[in-house]
């Protein structure tokens, strides 16, 4: 009876399995439209862009738009803010997170409870809502407008602290004991034996956090300020939107250019993205 | 307790038995050396703001953040007469009953479709994923100037042609149409994200379970395998989703300042809060009370979460995580873990 | 109450130092003055600008600059919600000593965030055109230098009109039946913008209101008048004679210029673009509406202020007034070789070649006798109610008197508080 209904569900299944294959194939194209239509528009000249007729692709690419773009200063200096947001942000913050959450487990001192009821009362204090109340700290000291008020005021992780604290409590005691053992202090423990072994789980966080910086927009539409010294390749993106007038077919060449480093990203630390959601079950 | 934990509150005492009283004198300065860089930034960037924020809700603060005329608790009752607050609370609810559920099912179909592929699985899982890298600046740009531009040639307005629907023109400045534009557009930067999730909640149901049903009678991969054993399996990893999907919806601004601009049926509540305090009144004292009663809701939502599925902490199977939940009658589970730290 | 509501540059300065170092940051902590101004120190100037759309602006722009002997400037040029970043420049002294606005506000003012410009002003002001100066004037107090004009009005297709045997509309009916017959599959009658509310802000003086009352002590938008014009938007929405939905919105020419609509609201910065574009381009105010109504072209403009927290206000001033008084070549250069708009000193525009005969005329005359402006008491908070009553009319279909009776109730509240 029961091998006669495995029989009958494999056959289902491999008449299922062409199906199946054909749903996963025409959605993967859907998913795709976006990134077709965003390339195309960035290669289409204006006439075509403000037609009222469809074409598949541009007759007339226009591939001069990537060095017209690229020889932008101001494209130019907010990819650059952007980069250094991104990896400032993300490796100040998982460092200084790592510090805080070794202490709370590893280093024994009767403070160490009440900082870390300190972490969980304020990990419930939504980062987003903060904007008001941070930009009032940030204009106070002069930062609007600069990569100090675009980076600093979002290095202190509570959730992160948190992360690496559970870490480290299920981390193997027996190298850090040998290392005490032979008299290092607890800085040369946590730096050359510690965080290298860290740096696997730390590499899921870290991919969170390009991508996350990379991509954000409201704090950096907070602290923009005159938009030179501290305007993110979101927010120069984000200003054509709000502006009068505008290049169209430059806007989308500036977007598809935009995506290039993110996607590298992606493609080369996927793996670790893929544990890092699974492990984390939040996003970065 | 289990063991487990337990067993690394014991370590602590043995080492400090081993330390002479140099290690102890070293140990409160370590902490600190430790601790302190992020204890100021939080004291800084979270404590003082939290608490200058809560003062200047007191006050009449337009155009300034060093006040003088105290006002009680009228920026607060503004908020009471203010239909446009209670509209931005009102669009986050339509939002919300659009996007969550949409999101919810599309996820989770998305996921057992994936998983269901004996090959080219990483392929597929790859492409529903690649949205995710995605800025919304980019996706809005995209949206509302290319695939939903009110033309002919607009690419989902080429697509209705296809199957004989007129074009619409109107997505962004007409309801319903520009919920069309707001949901898909998050529903496509999102349902990778929740699919990756749900995945791994699929990939940690026991295959034995499987077995068992199919020798109860069950049919593989038909639908009342999915109904009595996956999502049984998948509560957990649901109501996180569950969560997560409001919470991010709440606090939902980028696609709603990038595509609808300032139009009040389509001003979630951050976008109302921005608009008050940076926007030209720059009304300091109603955005920090704005802020406070945003960060009370949060806040309450946040404790549901701790309270129903914890920090997500890896060492923890959601069953177990949940089962606990039950026997200890609702406590936070992070209470026990607590011990710990001391 | 203005010296407490600002911070001194340095003070933030000491601050920040003291927070970098606590949070023992070494790695951004090197530097934590220099980012803040650009042109600041040495007596040098930041002059701010919002994005111009037309080519060439941002080099004339710094090319002034250049020539001014007196201090060096570094000129900003401001992409993105001007209105936005210049407010919070001006809150938290974010490097900006010059800039231009087009809402000087009342409350900015009070706050002291502008540096008041009536002595420099005063002697000179008869030298303006009389509309220019509206927008920049609060009791007597001038805070600003007109630096552009810029009327917005309809454009609309000659050779359309003519094939049709329609006369450019007088009155709000007769631009509805003009829109209407006008839509055929490919072209709309009329583009009032994406979210077709580009001319209800003149419609307020069109139909017989104005923002404030004489007193300016209640808000007076709420006519019959305009209630029948939003519900004539209303109707051309149902009927689809509008466009939406474009690539651009109406402030940019190329939607019209693309032949996507027969008529569309504009400012007369698109004029060179548009006569390039088309051959058969012409002009006229926007119409009367309703039976108390008239025809008005509404005036936008630029106008050239010192902020309140410069470091520099002396040689700001001087600045200013080089500019935009003292010199008049680059005033003419700044108006009409790249865009199209009219010079505020009255003198400047006489000379102007481009304002003497066609559609540049017929602009600069419907400025002179039509032309409407904004008064500064007319500020975001009190104006907030409207605009989300104008929102609710026009995309949600609500009714038009009771929404505006609504915002003009919490309109006045504002104004009282």
């Amino acid at each position: 009876m029961s091998a006669q209904l495995r029989i009958v569900g494999q056959n289902r299944g491999s008449a299922g399995l062409v199906l199946r294959y054909g749903i996963a194939g025409v959605l993967a194209v859907v998913f795709l439209v976006p990134f077709y239509a965003m390339i195309k528009t960035a290669l289409s000249p204006n006439d075509e862009i403000y037609s009222q007729d469809f074409v598949l692709w541009p007759r007339d690419p226009q591939w001069q738009r990537i060095p017209e773009l690229l020889a932008d200063p101001r494209y130019l200096d907010a990819l650059k803010n952007s980069a250094i947001m991104a990896v400032a942000s993300t490796s100040l913050t998982i460092l200084i997170a790592a510090l805080a959450g070794y202490a709370l487990v590893r280093i024994p001192h009767r403070a160490a409870r009440p900082m870390f009821v300190l972490v969980i009362v304020v990990l419930l204090v939504p980062a987003t809502t903060a904007f008001v109340p941070n930009f009032i700290i940030v204009a106070s000291l002069g930062w609007i407008g600069t990569l100090q008020g675009l980076i600093v005021p979002g290095l202190f992780s509570a959730f992160n602290v948190f992360l690496f604290r559970q870490f480290y409590v299920n981390f193997p005691r027996e190298i850090e004991e040998a290392a005490y053992i032979d008299g290092a202090g607890f800085f040369r423990t946590f730096f050359r034996i510690v965080f290298p072994n860290t740096l696997p789980f730390a590499s899921a966080l870290t991919v969170l956090g390009l991508i996350g910086s990379w991509n954000a927009f409201l704090w950096p539409l907070v602290v923009a300020g005159d938009g030179q010294n501290a305007m993110t390749v979101q927010i120069y993106l984000s200003s054509f939107l709000t502006a009068q007038t505008f290049d169209y077919g430059g806007l989308f060449m500036a977007a598809t250019v935009s995506l290039i480093p993110v996607l590298a990203v992606f493609f080369v630390l996927q793996r670790y993205l893929v544990a890092g959601i699974a492990a984390t079950g939040l996003k970065g | 307790m289990s063991a487990r934990t337990a067993a690394p509150a014991a370590v602590p005492v043995d080492r400090a038995a081993r330390s002479g009283p140099t290690r102890i004198r070293g140990n409160g300065l370590a902490f600190w050396l430790f601790f302190t860089p992020f204890l100021v930034g939080l004291l800084v960037f979270t404590v003082l703001p939290l608490i200058w924020g809560a003062t200047l809700s007191l006050f009449e603060a337009r155009g300034t953040v060093l006040p003088t005329e105290f006002i009680g608790l009228d920026n607060f009752r503004g908020f009471l007469v203010d239909t446009a607050f209670l509209q931005s609370l009102r669009t986050f609810i339509v939002f919300a009953l659009c996007i969550v559920p949409v999101t919810m099912a599309a996820s989770l179909a998305l996921a057992v479709l994936v998983n269901g592929l004996p090959r080219f699985q990483a392929f597929f899982r790859s492409v529903f994923f690649l949205p995710t890298a995605c800025s919304y600046v980019v996706a809005c740009v995209v949206w509302r100037l290319s695939l939903f531009n009110g033309l002919e040639s607009g690419v989902v307005n080429q697509m209705l042609g296809l199957v004989g629907i007129d074009a619409i023109s109107q997505w962004l400045s007409a309801s319903p149409y520009w919920w069309i534009v707001l949901v898909s557009v998050r529903l496509w930067l999102q349902v990778g994200f929740y699919m990756l999730l749900f995945l791994a909640g699929l990939q940690a149901i026991p295959a034995q379970l499987y077995e068992a049903a199919a020798v109860d009678g069950l049919s593989p991969g038909g639908f009342s395998m999915f109904r009595l054993i996956t999502l049984p399996q998948l509560r957990t990893t649901s109501a996180a989703v569950l969560l997560l999907l409001l919470i991010a919806a709440f606090q939902a601004f980028d696609e709603f300042y990038n595509l609808t601009g300032n139009n009040p049926e389509t001003r979630p509540p951050l976008v109302y809060l921005y608009n008050v305090a940076l926007g030209p009144q720059q009304d300091f004292g109603r955005g920090s009370a704005g802020a406070l009663v945003l960060t009370a809701i949060m806040v309450l939502a946040g404790l549901l979460q701790t309270w129903l599925i914890g920090f997500g902490s890896d060492d923890d199977t959601p069953r177990r995580r949940l089962g606990r939940l039950r026997r200890r009658g609702g406590r936070p589970a992070s209470r026990p873990d607590q011990g710990e730290a001391a | 109450m203005t010296t407490r509501t600002r911070f001194t540059r340095r003070g933030a300065l000491g601050l920040g130092g003291m927070a970098l170092a606590g949070a023992g940051l070494a790695a951004c902590g090197g530097n934590t003055g220099g980012l803040t101004d650009p042109g600041g120190g040495g007596g040098g100037l930041s002059q701010w600008y919002h994005q111009y759309g037309e080519e060439g602006t941002q080099d004339a722009a710094k090319r002034y600059a250049a020539d001014y002997g007196e201090a060096t400037v570094t000129v900003n040029w401001v992409t993105g919600d001007y209105a936005a970043r210049l407010s919070t420049a001006l809150l938290s002294g974010g490097g900006v000593d010059v800039f231009e606005n087009n809402a000087i506000a009342v409350d900015q003012a009070d706050q002291g965030r502008y540096v008041d410009l009536t002595d420099i002003m005063e002697p000179v002001k008869d030298q303006f055109n009389e509309a220019s100066l509206g927008p920049v004037t609060i009791d007597g107090r001038i805070w600003g230098i007109p630096m552009i004009l810029d009327p917005q009005h309809f454009y609309y297709r000659r050779s359309l009109f003519e094939k049709a045997g329609i006369a450019p509309p007088e009155t709000f009916d007769d631009l509805v039946a003009a829109a209407t017959e006008l839509t055929t599959p490919d072209q709309k009658g009329l583009f009032l913008g994406n979210n077709f509310d580009a001319c209800t802000w003149p419609m307020v003086w069109a139909a017989g209101g104005s923002p404030l009352n004489e007193a300016k002590d209640a808000v007076a938008y709420n006519t019959p008048g305009y209630a029948q014009g939003l519900a004539a938007i209303q109707r051309m929405i149902k009927d689809d004679v509008l466009l939406t939905g474009a690539p651009s919105d109406w402030a940019d020419p190329a939607a019209f210029a693309s032949g996507l609509a027969a008529i569309t609201w504009g400012g007369c910065w698109a004029l060179p673009a548009l006569e390039d574009a088309l051959d058969d381009i012409g002009v006229f105010p926007h119409p009367a509406v309703g039976p108390e109504g008239r025809q008005v072209a509404f005036m936008g403009g630029w106008n050239e202020q010192v902020a309140g927290n410069s470091e520099n206000i002396e040689a700001a001033i001087a600045y200013a007034k080089w500019l935009w008084i003292d010199q008049t070549e680059h005033q003419t250069d700044w108006a009409l070789s790249y865009g199209f708009h009219i010079p505020p000193i009255t003198a400047v525009a006489e000379q102007a070649e481009a304002l003497k005969e066609g559609n540049g005329l017929e602009i600069a005359t419907m400025a002179a006798e039509m032309g409407v402006t904004g008064p500064p008491e007319y500020t975001g908070d009190v104006g907030t109610p409207r605009d989300d009553a104008i929102s609710n009319i026009l995309k949600n279909g609500a009714d038009p008197a009771e929404e505006l009776a609504k915002a003009e109730e919490a309109s006045n509240r504002a104004l009282g508080a």
